[in-house]
């Protein structure tokens, strides 16, 4: 008896055969950014360990997190947080069966892109107005 | 003729041989997780170009303490559970999928067993 090739999900073929799609796109963005968030993990450890260490170790840390290399990491890494934040509510959302029609889904997308954006734009403008700037 | 309980052809389901109880536990923590992360921003906000004492002394607050341990546990339990879904869904090969799901299990937990034994340490004052 053969075995047949058992289905997989989530079914990439599907979409990638028609053209990308801002769903997909979204989707897919959702899980890039919950694993990045993952080892953003790291980088709390790090600093919460410097803080620990004492006044030197959490000088350096905020050296490089202070860093145009660091704050690019940093401004990553909120970014995704509100992502993950924003699309994590609209699949609670679905998860009650609520929003599931495609006009819904692509409404609901855009609006999670601008509000997660917007909520990036705002922490980073309060962190820099708060006290002029990351030192 | 089946003579197995409908509970028992159930159980165990799903690419993580965990039924429902993967996906439940992965809404719940994201409930926990809306005012944790939230909390967290706000106080990043605040603390990002702080001094050491007032890091140490943000940490070390029964309030800061509560919410940093608090989110420490719900987004390594959270995060570990993502990453699996990730890791089942397309890491077909059984034993890299073992091994990478072994190593985010115990990265997890050793990741959250450090941050709180810190947090824990500010906070007494050690």
């Amino acid at each position: 008896m053969t075995t047949r090739e058992r289905p997989l999900s989530p079914h990439l073929e599907l979409y990638v055969i028609q053209k990308p799609q801002f769903t997909m796109a979204l989707s897919m963005t959702h899980r890039i950014t919950g694993v990045l968030l993952f080892f953003g993990l790291i980088i709390i450890a790090w600093w919460l360990l410097a803080v620990v260490a004492g006044p030197e170790a959490y000088a350096t840390a905020q050296q490089v997190l202070g860093s145009w290399f660091g704050r690019l990491v940093l401004l990553g890494w909120s970014f995704c947080l509100f992502y993950h934040l924003c699309n994590g509510i609209r699949h609670l959302v679905w998860d009650t069966g609520r929003g599931m029609e495609t006009q819904q889904i692509t409404r609901s997308g855009i609006a999670m892109l601008g509000i997660s954006i917007g909520l990036t734009l705002l922490t980073w403008i309060l962190a820099y107005a708060s006290r002029g700037g990351p030192t | 003729m089946n003579l197995r309980t409908p509970l028992s052809i159930i159980r165990g389901r799903g690419t993580a041989h965990n039924g429902v109880h993967h996906w439940f536990s992965l809404r719940l923590s994201a409930i926990a997780l809306i005012p944790l992360s939230i909390w967290l921003m706000v106080s990043l906000i605040c603390v990002s170009t702080a001094d050491h004492a007032t890091a140490v002394a943000w940490l070390a607050s029964p309030t800061g303490a509560l919410f940093a341990v608090l989110f420490i546990i719900a987004a390594t339990f959270h995060g570990q559970m993502g990453l699996q879904e990730v890791v089942v869904d397309y890491v077909h090969n059984e034993s890299c999928k073992l091994g990478a799901l072994i190593l985010i299990k115990l990265s997890a937990f050793a990741l959250a067993t450090l941050c709180i034994l810190v947090i824990v340490r500010m906070s007494l004052g050690a």
